[in-house]
């Protein structure tokens, strides 16, 4: 393995110009799930300064790729080459069995961190019970505070070096707008600024080469501005190489900063430039109503309702049920949110108006639009029992739901599709559906049946998880926390074919982030 | 007096085991059961190095050693295994221990040799009190002295080791693993060193406890005994540094109340079992972050 990676090291350096500036370099790569070739001959090249789109319909192997390229998966055949941190490095599968037995070289994402490339997740994955500027902090590489034994014997030169260290990452917090919060704990921030902070920490660690595994995802528009304008910070410095996945919903967004895209399609790789897709992508949806909710209704009267604090509930009915006055599916009173301790999903400032109150018919599809960290997912939870609400009053087709435990709810015909993953992992897709009661399943479900949750995309398991919630057993009311979330044009399509089938007889609350 | 000396002795050993294994319970995030064995394997090397004539801090550098080395048992598995798999991990160490203390004689030789180094259940006897630069604490006040000198350096030792960069690393570790290896750190090293250190500061406590109780026999390596010290991290608090200093003087309490009650010992016992039992359900309930563990979000 070794002497692979010297041949392979020399390779690069006897190359001339081009070449030198190349900081990735992928040839030949394979993988295999279960039987299920993902990747099928990978090719490319990443300059320096380069900023890549990688982008590709739900299951075409998008987060296996940025797994490969930050070490944390390997790939069944191929070579991955590095020329970041001023040296070399490269790796061909399939390693020799003894490489795989010695700690030293090997592929994993420690040394390729060490190495100069580094990640953030789609779920940012901060330190929970660090605080913000402690994130950043453990990022940074050789800390001698790390060593234990100098840790005991030398306690103030530790203390000298935590110092100096804590004004460079306050310097870093306070640029990017987040030094109020620099003591909270990572889990207790908005997504925002945990993006925030989840790419500081990258370049902390010494990134040159960064992967970013949909940054934008879940946010709303103020939010997708800041993390955006750190992104085109880090673009126009031409140091870093950005690798971002993200999906068709925020590509236009970012569209402007990137100089390649690479679409993953069947497992094949095709490199485009930016132009060649800009005819693909609208602009960012910043109508009133986000673009799915006419596919799910088609022509629709929509009634505004401000629910304070930035957020709003669109409730959107057909044209042609408009003069039908039904007895409600939903009657919420008066309600307060809470998410611990804390009342959320209203307007704190006026104590008065602090309940809300709405109500939903069949054939009605609400949408809540609010900021992050609103309470969404909190008002959702509390409507389908998950939650207990303290003030107000919730009714289903006129029978009080209040007290009631959420399996009484679900049997009453409220569903729930819960934003967070909430599948069984360690079923199979056939035994997940079969819990759930679906007695038809789609094609594109079908063909996934024998595999195990766990193995499936984010988008697979997101459309598993509509169908358990929404084509198992009947309901009245739909509650579905962000069900866009990891999906593609076609899979979106899909589910609101299926939704506006429901809506005949039902009523459905959608939480979805601000938008406009 | 000499009660009050014994209770602190006692308190210091069960301090140093508590906080010792806080370092694998509350800053790795990983339960393990086989405290016990190791605190056992300093006892053993103790007894045998003081009775070749060794002086204390000699036979304690020797347990600590073995403590250490013997911790690649348990801190080697730990590179691949959490969660209910290392769990049964440590017990399968836990009981190997125990096991090779039981069964680690051989009646005709003399104990401490090569052939019967444990004497097996009849255990160690008349280890010499502790001796060096030509003091020897023959009282309970020196020896209490020594105790509670020992436990303030381990105190201080782990308390540099949390507060510094490999304490937050550590907890960086437990919140989670894959992302503090895709910042290049040295997870699976780091995980060793803190098992190391552990292992050796159960092993120091077992020197300390051989020293004083001056009778050594298989019981200090067994289960009740490892599940005895992870409570007292658990009723403490995990993962800061006051809990398992109060989960031992907690759960050392006990006996003693029962003892000050004038409870038949052999009643006693079986109550303190359940007093046990009944403190564990009640913290689950009422303050499952422990009696001196940081208020949960």
């Amino acid at each position: 393995m070794q002497l692979e990676q010297e041949i392979l090291r020399s390779d690069i350096d006897r190359t001339t110009g081009a070449r030198n500036r190349l900081a990735v370099r992928l040839r030949s790569l394979r993988k295999t799930f279960g039987g299920q070739e993902v990747l099928k001959d990978v090719n490319a090249d990443i300059a320096r300064g380069e900023v890549v789109l990688l982008r590709g319909q739900n299951g075409a192997g998008k987060t296996t790729l940025l797994n490969i390229l930050t070490g944390n998966l390997a790939p069944d055949a191929g070579t991955v080459e590095f020329s970041t941190n001023g040296a070399a490095l490269a790796f061909s599968f399939p390693p020799p069995i003894w490489s795989r037995i010695t700690p030293w070289g090997r592929f994993s994402p420690e040394t390729l961190s060490r190495h100069g490339i580094g990640r953030t997740w789609q779920d940012t994955r901060l330190f929970k019970t660090q605080s913000l500027s402690d994130n950043i902090a453990v990022a940074s590489p050789r800390l001698i505070g790390e060593i234990p034994h100098v840790a005991v014997a030398n306690p103030l030169r530790v203390r000298r070096e935590e110092k100096q260290l804590q004004t460079v990452v306050a310097r870093v917090l306070d640029k990017l707008g987040l030094g109020e919060v620099a003591s909270s704990p990572a889990d207790s921030v908005s997504l925002a600024k945990t993006k925030l902070v989840a790419i500081a920490r990258a370049l902390q660690a010494g990134a040159e080469v960064l992967c970013l595994d949909e940054p934008l995802a879940g946010l709303d528009s103020t939010d997708v501005g800041s993390v955006l304008g750190v992104l085109r910070q880090l673009a126009e410095t031409s140091v870093f190489t950005l690798v971002i996945v993200e999906h068709d919903f925020n590509i236009p967004r970012i569209l402007d900063l990137v100089t390649t895209v690479w679409t993953l399609d069947k497992g094949r790789l095709k490199i485009e430039k930016p132009a060649d897709i800009k005819a693909w992508f609208h602009a960012p949806c910043v109508e009133e109503l986000p673009r799915w909710a006419r596919l799910v209704i088609g022509d629709v009267d929509v009634i505004t309702v401000p629910l304070g604090s930035g957020a709003v509930l669109h409730r959107v009915r057909s044209k042609r049920r408009a003069n039908i006055t039904d007895a409600p599916v939903l009657e919420v009173e008066d309600l307060v949110v809470h998410r611990g301790y804390r009342s959320v999903a209203c307007n704190g400032r006026d104590e008065a108006l602090r309940g809300m109150s709405f109500e939903l018919q069949r054939g009605d599809l609400g949408i809540i639009e609010a900021p992050n960290g609103w309470g969404k997912t909190a008002l959702l939870e509390t409507i389908a029992g998950v939650t207990t609400a303290k003030e107000g009053s919730l009714k289903l087709l006129g029978l009080p739901l209040n007290g009631q435990s959420p399996w009484n709810r679900r049997r009453s015909g409220i569903t729930l599709l819960q934003a967070r993953d909430s599948s069984f992992s360690s079923l199979t897709v056939r035994d997940s559906l079969h819990l759930a009661g679906v007695a038809y399943v789609q094609d594109d479900l079908r063909a996934l049946a024998s595999r195990s949750v766990s193995s499936l995309s984010g988008g697979e398991k997101q459309r598993l998880a509509f169908t358990c919630a929404c084509d198992g057993q009947s309901y009245d009311l739909a509650l579905l926390d962000e069900p866009f979330t990891g999906l593609d044009d076609k899979s979106i399509s899909g589910i609101c074919k299926r939704l506006s089938a429901h809506l005949g007889n039902a009523a459905a609350l959608v939480a979805v982030p601000s938008l406009a | 007096m000499n009660y009050a000396c014994h209770l602190l002795v006692y308190l210091s050993i069960y301090t140093i085991v508590a906080q010792s294994l806080n370092l694998v319970v509350g800053y790795c995030g990983l339960i393990s059961l086989c405290h016990a064995g190791y605190f056992a394997i300093g006892s053993y090397a103790y007894a045998i190095a003081s009775k070749a004539g060794y002086g204390f801090v000699t036979a304690s550098a020797l347990g600590v050693s073995v403590g250490l080395i013997l911790s690649l048992a348990v801190s080697l598995p730990a590179w691949m295994f959490k969660g209910d798999f290392f769990l049964l991990i440590s017990l399968a160490v836990q009981i190997a221990i125990a096991d090779v203390i039981s069964n680690w004689v051989y009646p005709t030789a003399e104990p401490g040799t090569l052939r019967n180094l444990t004497n097996g259940p009849y255990g160690i006897a008349a280890i010499p009190r502790p001796h060096w630069l030509g003091h020897r604490a023959d009282t309970m006040v020196s020896m209490a002295i020594l105790a509670l000198a020992t436990a303030g350096l381990c105190m201080l030792i782990t308390f540099l080791l949390v507060r510094s960069p490999w304490g937050r690393l550590l907890k960086c570790i437990r919140d989670d693993e894959l992302a503090s290896r895709g910042l290049g750190k040295p997870v699976r090293y780091t995980k060793l060193q803190a098992f190391a250190v552990s292992c050796g500061m159960a092993a120091l406590a077992g020197s300390l406890y051989a020293s004083y109780v001056g009778y050594i026999d298989p019981s200090s390596a067994s289960l009740d005994n490892s599940l005895l010290m992870l409570s007292m991290v658990l009723v403490g608090g995990t993962g800061n540094f006051q809990g398992p200093v109060v989960g031992a003087a907690t759960l050392l309490a006990f006996p003693e109340i029962l003892r000050l009650l004038h409870i038949p010992a052999a009643a006693a016992a079986n109550l303190r079992l359940m007093a046990y039992g009944l403190l564990l359900i009640l913290l689950v309930h009422l303050r499952p972050q422990g009696i001196a563990g940081e208020r949960q979000a």
